[in-house]
């Protein structure tokens, strides 16, 4: 992995999309920005695909093939709200309805991790869902959970690939861009 | 400096008269259209909640720095609030929002507002001058946008907005959001609402992401979370986004980005904008658009809320409205829609 990849994110008609842009450690002339039905036809300039932040659910949206594509291609992935429920989608877990948690901040439980080394222990999130990842299991795994247990943060096990449900885009996550840089570091 | 009364718009040329919150200082800003070689040029911008900001007005004039003698009394109002479709509204915002389609939506309604005294003995609904409506919304204190502005092709408002959408001193720009209401004296209650929190939190991070499109890499900022504005009738919370545009960036972009401003419209703005023009049943018009006033060192624009627009019949509609959130009760909506028709005294 080059020190500045390209990265191909995902623009989903959200009013959060530059703050998740902002928040990548790559230079802004590095990001090439598409919408869902462009996004597999531009897989291939990706080193990285981000996959934002957006309302409706990923099955509308039109996310979940795109993310079975970067897995068959092994395009390193992160999917943050929106994208994060894609991947669960993708990879088996249920998406279900939560009390809606919209501007609201949250303790997030880091567990140990591949995708987000250094991040153990707990965390102030901004969260922006009213739904969330059930019943996730192999290939992926559960990294990071609210105290009520809720689905905060998922990787791959066997691709570069993970989840943030929260937004670490936000000026309500204190640690989001070392979280997110994290996720680079990572690839290395 | 001189001192003017409201004859100043009726009878002079002057077009626009806007509070010091648009020059900054303690004085109102008169302008009259530019004269060549007058000097003293300055920019009245104006774009209505249903104009695109690229395409926002501009008028160019001549600003003068002025104090304004009020009358001792202010005339008599009647408001007469339109609150139909408001309360299914709150509730289909909230289904909306639990399906995951929309964060948090603001939706408004219209007053009317016309003179107590009869002049015509019938009826009907009574003609009020901009200047009489603008002495009432200055009753109590001026508020920081306080405005009346006449244009040449007749239309006319009176402004008693304490928003700010932006203002921009070189390439320094800083916007704050306002979200979150209580009536005057409330503001431990305000303080401690986690929905208002949560309101305001969600259009923070709205105008991070608008500043973050129109600025340098990593230079847009939240030096303030929140903070409240006392007002003689409520207490209102803002916070502070500030970022440093980019090289080349010119008013026309800045508006075409942050209007209409997130707080009037929710987030994500596209999917809200859309539940709005759905749900309500008569446009905005400048209630919700925004109002600047430019100038060589600093240029700043007001967002139009607690604002009246002159009908043809010479009665006023006065919008108002709220942030729509899960969290939000529909009557509990509606008694602070209430709390801001106090602007009108």
């Amino acid at each position: 992995m080059p020190a500045d990849p390209q990265v191909l994110f995902v623009e989903n008609h959200d009013s959060f999309s530059w703050n998740v842009i902002d928040c990548l450690p790559v230079g802004r002339a590095c990001v090439q920005v598409v919408r869902a039905s462009e996004a597999v036809d531009q897989l291939w300039r990706a080193q990285v695909l981000v996959i934002g932040p957006g309302p409706t659910d990923p099955q509308r949206a039109g996310l979940i093939e795109l993310v079975r594509e970067a897995g068959v291609r092994r395009v390193p992935t992160l999917g943050i709200c929106l994208g994060h429920q894609a991947l669960g989608l993708a990879f088996g877990a249920k998406l279900v309805s939560a009390t809606p948690a919209h501007g609201k901040t949250g303790r997030v439980r880091f567990g140990r991790s591949r995708r987000f080394p250094g991040v153990e222990g707990e965390l102030e999130a901004m969260r922006y869902h009213s739904l969330a990842l059930e019943e996730v299991g192999a290939p992926l795994e559960v990294v990071g959970r609210l105290e009520d247990g809720t689905v905060m943060a998922v990787e791959h096990t066997g691709l570069p690939m993970a989840g943030l449900q929260f937004h670490p885009d936000s000026y309500g996550t204190p640690r989001g861009r070392e979280l997110v840089a994290a996720f680079f570091r990572s690839l290395e | 400096m001189r001192v003017v009364g409201l004859e100043a718009l009726r009878d002079e040329r002057a077009f626009a008269l806007l509070g010091p919150g648009y020059g900054g200082g303690a004085e109102w800003t008169l302008v009259t259209p530019l004269v060549a070689g007058a000097g003293g040029e300055v920019g009245v911008w104006l774009a209505a909640y249903e104009t695109p900001g690229g395409q926002a007005e501009r008028y160019g004039g001549r600003g003068e720095l002025v104090e304004v003698q009020f009358p001792a009394e202010a005339v008599a109002a009647r408001v007469t609030l339109e609150e139909g479709g408001f309360l299914e509204g709150v509730g289909r915002i909230r289904e909306a929002i639990a399906v995951g389609d929309v964060y948090q939506v603001n939706l408004t309604v219209r007053a009317k507002v016309d003179s107590l005294l009869s002049s015509s003995g019938g009826g009907g609904r009574h003609a009020l001058d901009g200047g009489s409506l603008l002495a009432r919304l200055c009753s109590r204190g001026v508020p920081r946008f306080a405005a009346w502005v006449r244009l040449p092709d007749g239309r006319e408002l009176v402004s008693a907005s304490p928003e700010l959408l932006f203002e921009v001193r070189g390439r320094a720009i800083r916007a704050e959001p306002m979200k979150g209401t209580a009536p005057a004296g409330e503001r431990a209650w305000l303080e401690a609402s986690q929905k208002d929190r949560a309101e305001l939190a969600m259009i923070t991070d709205l105008l991070r992401d608008d500043l973050n499109r129109l600025c340098e890499a990593r230079s847009v900022e939240v030096p303030c979370a929140r903070r409240f504005l006392e007002l003689p009738y409520a207490v209102q919370a803002v916070s502070d986004v500030t970022g440093v545009l980019r090289e080349g960036v010119g008013l026309r972009e800045v508006l075409e980005r942050v209007h209409p401003g997130g707080s009037v419209t929710g987030a994500p703005r596209e999917a809200a904008r859309a539940i709005i023009t759905s749900l309500e049943t008569s446009p905005r018009g400048v209630y919700c658009g925004t109002l600047g006033l430019e100038r060589e060192d600093e240029t700043r624009f007001a967002l139009l809320i607690r604002t009246a627009e002159r009908r043809k019949d010479g009665t006023w509609t006065y919008g108002v409205g709220g942030g729509i959130t899960w969290d939000s009760d529909a009557g509990a909506e509606l008694e602070e829609v209430r709390v801001k028709l106090g602007a009108l005294g």
